[in-house]
């Protein structure tokens, strides 16, 4: 039976308006409203020309509804940079993520979330009682997809089209989600997870009030630098006036962007505005803005690797796809740079 | 003033053997101000301005301490000054800021922050010392270990911070300032620059991988 709000989803995760969708489709932008809010249902020779538009399977409009997520549960970076287009496409495309890591949960036994809430402290302290909790010291975190996954958050991939968005988190029936990027930097990558998981933990009892959004914002980047780059060991690393060379010994020991560590720097005193300025512009010239020459390799997902190629009945994207009435590039979307699958 | 003493350059063997006959080197020297000078380097910029001084003073003069009393070295206050004494009395050696430290400029020799009476004694006593024959035969008893400090001649670690490090030289005091400072030098002898700003071991790989497992199994 034709489900009204599955037409919605797959209009949307493809960050199509209902306008482009009738002049692609051929059908009139009136039926089209009608079918989307229910008021009628669509007859099969438009419902075979929206399955194709839409790139799914006649199925996918039969399946149950999915909870879409709303905006205002969601932390967006960039919130004021995005689209509604773009917004109601990534978290379309997340809803169905949502889905795919039920089905996976129906099969797997997975790591139970562990993330403490602690939207009472300042964000630095914060970062420091979290690492505290979960045992981590003052180290380097050695790979921060792993670390979420193991306390229970479901990791996937942003589309790459949209590279205005790095990352995102909400909360789904008491499951941490985080969408990254996965086409940015290793670097870059890390701290986006880092920032994710301090609007889990510093933001997760908090409604997403969009006039709230950039003290938010700085508030998981303080979490973020603080998690990643604990004060104490950076103090004890004579970083003063660090040199160039010094800062990227630094970044590569942090696993962290050198424009982050920079950054870090100054904001621990341990750089002046006028060393800080500095480095910043020897660091861009050096092209380490845009990109991070001699960086690290990108974070791979040990869940899905787990999931999708554990030799123990493994659960490929063929088969997610089958079960979710998607194709498989589909799956291979919500992992992409996560796990290698074709896409 | 006279100002009449030999320098031995930097790392030539002339003058590291001459600190190997008092028992010294210039790695032990390295050694000793590396964790002082390191957390000196890790204070923000909120830290008293004195502080870094401090931390390069107190954990150097502690670490000399402990490098070299398995020697024979013995600290001693004079005067309220620490000094580390040479197993056979022969020298004793403080550690001391000063500008001008292994200048690159021989006219320039160090000058260092003012100086209290334990130096000006010393001074006093080793031209004294030097002038055996004036001794005096009712001079002040002290405990036998600052009278040796007070009979040897006394020697300085000067150090001067740099942005990478610390400038070195171990030098032998002749003149001071009425105000304290002690501008001329009997003795010197350069020392190496410690440069901390290329020891980059601190970023060395922190004992390899400690990956996160993510139990997963099939239900």
């Amino acid at each position: 039976m034709f489900n009204p709000a599955r037409l919605k989803l797959a209009r949307q995760r493809l960050g199509l308006s209902l306008t482009k969708v009738a002049e692609s489709s051929g059908i009139s932008l009136r039926s089209l409203t009608n079918y989307e809010n229910g008021a009628s249902a669509p007859i099969d020779e438009n419902l075979m020309r929206l399955a194709q538009v839409l790139a799914v399977p006649r199925s996918f409009f039969e399946r149950e509804t999915v909870e879409t997520i709303p905006v205002g549960a969601v932390s967006f970076r960039k919130l004021s940079k995005t689209t509604a287009l773009t917004r109601d496409a990534v978290l379309a495309a997340a809803a169905l993520a949502t889905e795919f890591f039920q089905i996976v949960a129906s099969k797997f036994l997975l790591p139970q979330p562990d993330l403490p809430s602690l939207d009472k402290l300042p964000p630095e302290q914060a970062a420091e009682l979290t690492r505290r909790r979960w045992g981590l010291g003052d180290r380097p975190i050695s790979h921060m997809v792993h670390l979420l996954e193991s306390k229970g958050v479901r990791v996937a991939s942003i589309n790459h089209v949209y590279r205005d968005i790095d990352a995102f988190c909400f909360f789904r029936d008491g499951t941490p989600f985080v969408f990254l990027n996965t086409s940015k930097s290793a670097e870059r990558q890390r701290f986006d997870a880092a920032h994710e998981l301090g609007h889990l933990v510093l933001h997760a009892e908090l409604e997403m009030d969009p006039s709230l959004s950039k003290e938010r914002e700085i508030e998981a980047n303080r979490f973020a630098a603080s998690f990643l780059m604990p004060q104490s060991a950076v103090l004890a690393q004579s970083m003063r006036g660090a040199s160039i060379d010094r800062i990227l010994a630094a970044r590569t020991y942090w696993k962290v962007s050198a424009m982050a560590l920079t950054h870090r720097l100054h904001e621990l005193h341990l750089l002046s505005d006028w060393q800080y300025r500095t480095a910043c512009v020897t660091l861009s010239d050096s092209g380490y803005r845009s990109s991070e020459p001699g960086g690290i390799v990108r974070e791979p997902s040990q869940l899905l690797r787990k999931v999708m190629f554990g030799g123990d009945g493994k659960f490929s994207a063929r088969d997610a796809a089958r079960e979710l009435n998607l194709e498989s590039p589909d799956v291979a979307q919500f992992v992409h740079g996560l796990v290698p699958v074709a896409a | 003033m006279s100002n009449i003493f030999t320098i031995s350059p930097a790392e030539t063997p002339d003058g590291e053997e001459r600190l190997n006959e008092f028992g010294l080197s210039t790695t032990l020297f390295h050694t000793a101000l590396t964790p002082g000078v390191s957390r000196a380097r890790g204070r923000t910029a909120l830290a008293l301005r004195t502080t870094p001084g401090n931390d390069i003073y107190h954990n150097t003069m502690e670490e000399l301490a402990l490098m070299l009393a398995p020697q024979g070295w013995q600290p001693v206050d004079v005067d309220g000054q620490p000094r580390l004494l040479h197993p056979d009395g022969m020298m004793s050696f403080t550690l001391a800021s000063a500008t001008n430290v292994a200048h690159p400029d021989t006219r320039k020799t160090p000058r260092t922050r003012g100086k209290g009476p334990a130096t000006r004694n010393s001074l006093a006593a080793h031209v004294a010392h030097d002038l055996a024959l004036f001794d005096l035969p009712d001079s002040p008893k002290k405990s036998v270990l600052v009278a040796a400090a007070n009979s040897s001649s006394l020697w300085m670690l000067l150090h001067e911070r740099t942005p990478t490090g610390l400038n070195l030289e171990f030098a032998q005091p002749s003149a001071m300032t009425p105000g304290g400072t002690v501008i001329a030098w009997a003795d010197s002898i350069a020392i190496r620059p410690l440069e901390l700003d290329g020891d980059l071991s601190v970023f060395d790989d922190p004992d390899g991988s400690d990956d996160f497992d993510v139990p997963v199994a099939r239900l």
